[in-house]
């Protein structure tokens, strides 16, 4: 048993590693299909597993925050409720029928109605299994089968009739992959209303906390802290309009300079020194900066990295490195 | 504008505003709006990846595998992928966890062979070719390279701990650090101008659909 | 005075929020015109893609979600209307998973654009023939590998779930190879898995369009000549936007361009905040220096 749990996997590793290695040298057509299925079918599907245990940890979490009903438990039911909403909308198709009003995005009446009895009548049957004894519990517990009888009538019989479509067997029908997830479709419409805004706030904040910290924080307490704000400071305004209007030598007098040195070196003037130079703004020397010194620290950095990342894929395969078996057994 | 989108932008605003209330301190109002992005998050993605790669990937071939593929065998070899994956995810179950090893060694393994003669082949040997260049052409273009090999090895040098840094490797260590805090520099002035850029985005947003657009029924 | 720059240090948080939120307001609310020269980087970008002949294939990879679009989003539309005046046939797919309902939102603008008579910008664009949205797989370098070998074994049907093998546009174009150029646009680290595993790999020429947050890191592969172009940030795709005429195709001041006053406005407010600090805290740290010596 031990050799399964922990022998096979560095195993695997090692054999998985050493062959797509062996690979990148071989150029026949067996080692390039072999590529090809595991690239574009194995790992893809393996990805798409390790999304679904995510998504089972996150869900594990709420819902053990609700059951156990821990501070801040309400938030979680709500979190829970928005994901299964977003999952109704997205994962079965909803079918544009009625609209609000014209050409925008749609929603279903009768598909919103099943769908918010569903959504109450879970919320109550939850309530009632976590809930104590009584009158409460009892009242709980009828109105979730109410809720949830009505709701999975609406869904799953009367809009079926009344459009055309059966639920359930549409569900499996892959006509409707992509219907879900089209301009017009509810999905799409708290995609555009609900999870945009929300994701593009949430980092937008981040601009207050710069701007506070760079006033209350950003302090140049030596050389290096010195050069480094004053990269910043010439790099912030040399990568917006205002970089190119602070000229600090016009490019009518670089050009008379250079032209002095060739006369005094002998060199030829190119007769398009005019439009080669350019004015030296703030502009051009944050340019030459990320050009430069920026691009050289950088680059360290990068060759850097870039041997680590080949002494972690070799520990990786000769089974030194296995932080990704987990622990246990 | 259509209703639908009315109450959408609606909505929009209303989380938006939602999620700034956090500027002046934290309060239940933001920490609703976090839990609902959250939902949305999870749910979004859940569809998206469901639609775009678990069924045509893993259960299409097998179910509904269309006319070109409806007697070819070869369809069922995503059964071992399958396999792999129900691996993984029977990792919540702790006396099954260990199943999951032999799919992560497959492909944290691969990626890994993969990654050595991509990396060094595609990465590391033209980065090196660019920066032991010729000096040149100009005077301009020679300096730039210049600054350019001078800057890498005092970057190489300052990350080398096997020596210690004392006088002349510690000269050129420093060197490498004041090239690294000007490239640090560098990065804090465009972290800056990302920051803003993204408030500049919502506040468009709010002035231009919510304000003309909805309250003062203006043509976008 | 030293009192008063000891107060002046230790300003509440929320004054300094609020100098911002009107430095970002009024620019945006009374608009100024911001004058910029596109940068050599974007210069090459846009022109590397302009040298393409009509009918190449070109891969748009929008790596990128909703809370970037100010930066990523912006370029992706210019980049689509040059896409399409060139006559180009861009293969778009997206390796993050908020990225199709964007990339969809995209498409339909730009083939949707109309001129100022009216007519649609586009109108004999069709999809699988003058380009093609794959949609979204996970695995970011799985993806350009298999896509090295076959689009339609690693992208059997587009987001629409039309099968690709009957696809005319795939009938020429069967793997990475075939391309002729890649334009990635990356919130997340992306591009730097892009240049081993397809530019390189494939020898297709690359250009990227990536926040600014990662612009910095990278400039190497931009001097190395590995990245053609680096249009980085909202600057980046105003630049861009300047470059592809969105002014004059759209009729109106694209939103990155928009926004520059407003990021002139923040930047100086900012540059000045830490002068002004520093200078405050070394007269400060003088004060006290001084103050301890005398007593």
């Amino acid at each position: 048993m031990q050799f399964l749990k922990r022998r096979l996997p560095v195993i695997i590793a090692f054999c998985a590693g050493m062959v797509f290695w062996v690979q990148y040298y071989v150029p026949s057509q067996a080692s390039q299909d072999l590529l090809e299925t595991f690239t574009a079918s194995w790992a893809i599907i393996l990805f798409g597993a390790a999304f679904i245990l995510g998504v089972l940890s996150a869900i594990e979490h709420h819902w053990t925050k609700i059951t156990l009903k821990k501070a801040g438990y309400g938030y979680s039911l709500v979190a829970l409720l928005v994901f299964g909403t977003m999952i109704l909308s997205g994962w079965f198709p909803a079918q544009p029928s009625i609209r609000l009003g014209g050409a925008a995005p749609t929603l279903s009446w009768g598909m919103l109605a099943a769908t918010l009895c569903l959504l109450i009548g879970i919320v109550s049957a939850v309530s009632y299994l976590l809930g104590g004894n009584g009158e409460r519990r009892y009242s709980r517990g009828m109105t979730a089968l109410v809720f949830l009888i009505l709701g999975a009538v609406g869904a799953f019989v009367i809009q079926p009739l009344a459009s055309g479509y059966m639920l359930l067997w549409k569900v499996s029908n892959p006509a409707f992959i992509g219907q879900t997830i089209k301009p017009d479709s509810m999905f799409m419409w708290f995609f555009d209303h609900c999870f945009v805004p929300l994701d593009s706030t949430m980092f937008s904040l981040l601009a207050f906390y710069i701007a506070s910290a760079a006033f209350r924080a950003f302090r140049a307490r030596s050389f290096e802290a010195t050069a480094l704000l004053i990269s910043g400071c010439l790099v912030m305004i040399g990568r917006v309009p205002l970089g190119e209007q602070l000229i600090l030598i016009p490019k009518g007098v670089l050009v008379s300079w250079y032209t002095a040195y060739l006369h005094l070196v002998n060199l030829p003037v190119p007769p398009d020194l005019a439009t080669t130079l350019a004015d030296l703004n703030i502009t051009s020397i944050a340019g030459w900066i990320l050009n430069s010194p920026n691009s050289a620290a950088q680059r360290g950095i990068l060759l850097g990295v870039i041997l680590s990342q080949v002494a972690i894929s070799l520990r990786i395969m000769f089974g030194i490195e296995r932080t990704y078996m987990g622990g246990g057994e | 504008m259509a209703i639908g989108e009315v109450i959408g932008i609606w909505i929009a605003a209303i989380l938006t505003f939602m999620i700034f209330s956090f500027l002046y301190k934290d309060n239940p109002v933001f920490k609703l709006g976090e839990h609902i992005f959250l939902g949305f998050a999870v749910g979004y993605s859940w569809c998206i990846y469901y639609w775009n790669d678990i069924f045509p990937q893993a259960i299409q071939p097998l179910a509904y595998p269309g006319p070109g593929l409806a007697g070819n065998w070869h369809r069922f070899s995503v059964l071992i992928p399958i396999i792999l994956g129900i691996f993984i995810i029977l990792r919540i179950v702790p006396s099954l966890a260990w199943l999951s090893r032999n799919s992560f060694a497959l492909y944290i393994g691969g990626f890994a062979g993969m990654a050595v003669p991509n990396v060094i082949s595609g990465v590391f040997l033209p980065q090196l070719t660019s920066t032991i260049a010729p000096l040149g052409p100009g005077w301009a273009a020679g300096l730039t390279q210049f600054v350019l090999l001078l800057g890498v090895f005092c970057t190489i040098v300052f990350f080398f701990f096997s020596l210690e840094h004392t006088g002349v490797v510690g000269k050129v260590g420093r060197i490498g650090v004041l090239f690294i805090m000007v490239a640090f520099g560098a990065s804090f002035g465009y972290t800056v101008m990302a920051r803003i850029s993204l408030l500049i985005g919502r506040f468009q947003f709010l002035i231009n659909d919510w304000v003309k657009g909805v309250i003062l029924h203006q043509a976008p | 005075m030293i009192e008063f720059m000891r107060r002046f240090l230790n300003l509440d948080r929320r004054i300094i929020y609020a100098i911002v939120f009107f430095c970002v307001l009024l620019p945006l609310i009374y608009p100024i015109r911001a004058k910029f020269t596109p940068t050599e980087e974007v210069k090459r970008a846009y022109n590397a893609i302009e040298a393409l002949e009509p009918g190449s294939a070109i891969i748009i990879s929008c790596d990128y979600g909703p809370s970037t679009m100010p930066e990523n989003y912006t370029f992706y539309v210019a980049l689509l209307h040059q896409c399409f005046r060139k006559q180009l046939r861009p293969i778009i797919l997206t390796l993050v998973d908020y990225g199709p309902g964007l990339c969809l939102r995209g498409l339909k603008e730009v083939l949707e654009s109309k001129d100022s008579q009216g007519k649609l910008l586009y109108p004999d664009r069709q999809a699988g023939r003058d380009y093609v949205f794959l949609g979204f797989k996970p695995g970011s370098t799985s993806v350009m590998l298999g896509i090295g070998q076959s689009f339609t074994a690693t992208f059997p049907n587009d987001y629409q779930n039309q099968p690709t093998t009957t696809m005319p546009i795939f009938r020429e174009i069967t793997a990475l190879g075939d391309c002729k150029y890649i334009v990635d646009i990356a919130a997340v680290g992306l591009p730097e898995f892009w240049l081993p595993y397809a530019s390189a790999r494939e020898k297709v020429p690359m250009s990227v369009n990536c926040t600014a947050v990662s612009v910095a890191q990278y400039y190497p592969y931009y001097t190395a000549g590995q990245f053609q172009g680096l249009v980085g940030g909202m600057k980046g795709s105003a630049e861009f936007e300047t470059l592809v005429g969105m002014e004059q195709i759209t009729g109106k001041i694209p939103d990155a361009t928009r926004g520059m006053p407003a990021q002139n406005a923040v930047h100086i407010f900012i540059v000045l905040s830490i002068i002004l600090a520093n200078v405050m805290h070394i007269s400060v740290r003088r004060a006290d220096l001084s103050a301890r010596r005398a007593g």
